[in-house]
């Protein structure tokens, strides 16, 4: 997946994007509200992790005008406000989930997943496809033919987005989104060299290529 | 809260006001009557000197002709018909004279009795010989000395027949006037009534701020004085909002500045453990950096809440009901989440959260509280049944007669000596005692802050284990 992650606190947005990293998410930050527009402008993100106070503005504001602008793009608050009027008031803004400050990394990993399969179409984190592999996309966790499949972080963030949407093909472009951030050098070749390892662990026929448009998986 | 103890302004002016005209009206009266009986007794004295002197001639006529004043005689009577020949009225002949009071002594030089009125007594009157009033036992008397002293007409009064007339002529005066005293009582009351309204109006007003309402109050047709009290009222009702604003304010940017330091501070060591290699000194150490800091998180959260509901510019009932029903399952979801190691910290909740509710049944739930109190306050009962209700018993959530929240858990009973001691602050029970100890201290200070009141059973009702929080909700 690829996150912009909207937080002015920087010690807490260094962990938060190393943890998302580690996990094998692309992300991205932006400490105000100013950059946050322009990155959203620019980049298709699939979760926005917002703060809402922030330095040049509120967090909600940003929300607000994303979605008046028709933007669908799940977005998370992340907020030290606890009330439950602040927390409705974030949801009517049309933010997709609410976690307080402080909160567990791994809660974060679990909710970005919800959201991001509720999106998806697919809110069933077990997914079945050919070739007899079995996916928990909660649990992150890959079988194939019941054996146990380790897939590295960038590994299964390229996998992740194929899963969520079974049947549909994803450009490379698209694969390329969810595999780098700002600033990350993009070979031309990544995709291609990933989805091959990917066919070596899990078996040829999982992941089919429709030619000059990308790659889908059947489920 | 209105002091019913007390007595109404209107009674009291009423009381004082009725009073106060009835001590004049009194003392006028009292006085018009002495005023009265002064000029009467004037006119009563003079009208014994005119009978006298008129009566003078006559007399001495009467005397040449009957007696040659040689004997007394009795006079005959004028009322009774006596000297009447003929008619002096309209010809009927029944005219009424009426009673005679006055009675004379005609007497000679020696003070011998020559002549007296038939309703004089037989016995010269005992006022001696001089010109001038004189009163005996029961008569006002007149002595007039005619024919340089040869005769001596005394003209007698019954005193009795003043008395009287004084009393009829005050009566007269009395009696209208106690008469008009209810008819006074009735209107003060009414013009008070109708003058108070502004009073009234205002005293409303007032009342229905305070309670979370701090809305000016308007002026309308109020008089001068009530305007000045409304301006006053209005100017401290203003000062009291911006103070309590100022609290709140201040209490959620100390919860803000608190939280995100921490979360920084949870996050890193997080990915600290993660980074460290299994099995390393300094992992050991950094798991358990990350759970003080979460139980630091969870006390700052719940010592956060207590000083909130606990301020002056904490939570209040808001003035109006509101429907609590979704703002219930919000709450009810975020734990079961938590539960599920989906959610936000929670206090102490494991997972395999079991919250058992009629979702139709909560949606009737309606009460004048703010939602964020009625929040914490059903976080932290549901966190606290969940805690230390026993596994393999749900915790069931139920609302009663639309503002009456009861949330029960099973579990060994609790003792009455710490039934009551719950909601005090760290007071644990005694089995688990990994929570706070603020929860129920948190829901009694925000239950006494909006009218609502908060009552515990143990066991729950109806079984004979378990624990159960029933919170009242106030509904205006």
């Amino acid at each position: 997946m690829r996150i912009l992650l909207v937080e002015d606190e920087l010690m807490l947005a260094d962990a938060v994007r190393d943890h998302l990293q580690a996990s094998g998410e692309a992300v991205d930050h932006s400490a105000s509200v100013v950059d946050a527009e322009i990155m959203l402008r620019g980049t298709n993100y699939d979760v926005l992790l917002l703060d809402l106070n922030l330095p040049d503005g509120k967090g909600l504001d940003l929300l607000r005008d994303l979605r008046r602008s028709g933007s669908a793009t799940p977005c998370i608050i992340l907020t030290a406000q606890d009330q439950i009027s602040d927390r409705i008031e974030g949801l009517n803004a049309g933010a997709d989930d609410y976690l307080v400050k402080p909160f567990d990394l791994n809660e974060l990993s679990a909710r970005l997943a919800a959201v991001s399969r509720r999106y998806s179409g697919n809110p069933n984190p077990f997914v079945e496809l050919d070739g007899g592999v079995e996916v928990d996309l909660a649990g992150r966790s890959v079988l194939r033919d019941g054996a146990q499949i380790d897939l590295t972080s960038r590994e299964w963030a390229l996998f992740d987005q194929m899963v969520k949407r079974p049947g549909q093909t994803l450009s490379k472009r698209q694969l390329e989104e969810a595999l780098y951030e700002f600033g990350a050098e993009i070979e031309s070749n990544t995709v291609e060299v990933y989805v091959s390892r990917l066919r070596r662990k899990l078996g040829k026929e999982v992941i089919k290529t429709v030619r000059g448009v990308g790659y889908r998986v059947e489920g | 809260m209105r002091q019913n103890s007390n007595q109404s302004l209107q009674s009291i002016l009423t009381r004082r006001l009725t009073l106060t005209v009835g001590i004049f009206w009194l003392a006028g009266s009292v006085l018009a009557a002495f005023s009265m009986y002064h000029e009467m007794q004037e006119a009563f004295d003079n009208s014994l000197v005119t009978t006298a002197y008129r009566y003078a001639p006559l007399i001495d006529d009467y005397l040449d002709g009957h007696l040659g004043g040689s004997a007394d005689e009795i006079l005959p009577s004028p009322a009774k018909g006596e000297i009447r020949t003929e008619d002096h009225g309209d010809g009927d002949g029944d005219e009424d004279i009426g009673e005679d009071y006055l009675m004379y002594h005609v007497r000679d030089g020696d003070g011998r009795l020559l002549l007296r009125s038939y309703n004089a007594q037989e016995h010269p009157f005992s006022a001696p010989l001089v010109e001038g009033f004189y009163n005996e036992e029961d008569l006002r008397i007149y002595t007039a000395m005619l024919y340089g002293g040869e005769q001596v007409i005394q003209v007698a009064e019954p005193l009795e027949h003043r008395r009287e007339a004084l009393f009829e002529s005050v009566m007269a005066q009395f009696l209208p006037i106690a008469l008009l005293i209810p008819a006074v009582i009735i209107g003060v009351i009414f013009a008070l009534k109708r003058g108070l309204n502004p009073v009234r109006r205002v005293r409303d007003a007032i009342e229905e701020r305070g309670d979370g309402n701090l809305e000016p109050i308007e002026q309308g047709e109020a008089p001068e004085e009530i305007s000045t009290i409304i301006t006053a009222v209005n100017r401290l009702m203003e000062k009291l909002g911006a103070a309590l604003s100022a609290e709140r304010i201040f209490t959620a940017h100390s919860a803000h500045e608190l939280r995100t330091p921490i979360a920084a501070a949870l996050a890193q060591t997080q990915r600290l453990v993660e980074e460290l290699p299994e099995g390393h000194e300094s992992r050991k150490r950094a798991i358990q950096c990350e759970e003080a800091l979460k139980r630091l998180s969870r006390l700052a959260e719940k010592l956060l809440q207590l000083a909130r509901a606990e301020s002056s510019g904490g939570f209040s009932p808001t003035g109006h009901n509101q429907p609590l029903g979704p703002t219930l399952q919000l709450v009810i979801e975020d734990l079961k989440r938590a539960g599920l190691g989906l959610g936000g910290e929670a206090d102490g909740v494991e997972e395999g959260a079991d919250i058992r509710f009629d979702a139709d049944n909560l949606a009737t739930l309606s009460a004048n509280i703010d939602l964020d109190a009625f929040a914490i306050c059903m976080r932290n009962l549901i966190e606290n049944a969940l805690k230390y209700g026993s596994d393999d018993s749900p915790v069931e959530i139920a609302v009663l007669e639309g503002h009456i929240v009861q949330v029960s858990n099973g579990g060994a009973p609790v003792s009455p000596e710490d039934l009551g001691q719950l909601t005090t602050r760290f007071k644990r029970s005694s089995n688990k005692a990994d929570g706070s100890g603020l929860g129920l201290a948190i829901v009694e200070a925000i239950a006494a802050n909006t009218k609502s009141e908060l009552k515990l059973y143990s066991p729950r009702p109806g079984h004979s284990d378990g624990f159960m929080a029933e919170l009242c909700l106030h509904q205006s």
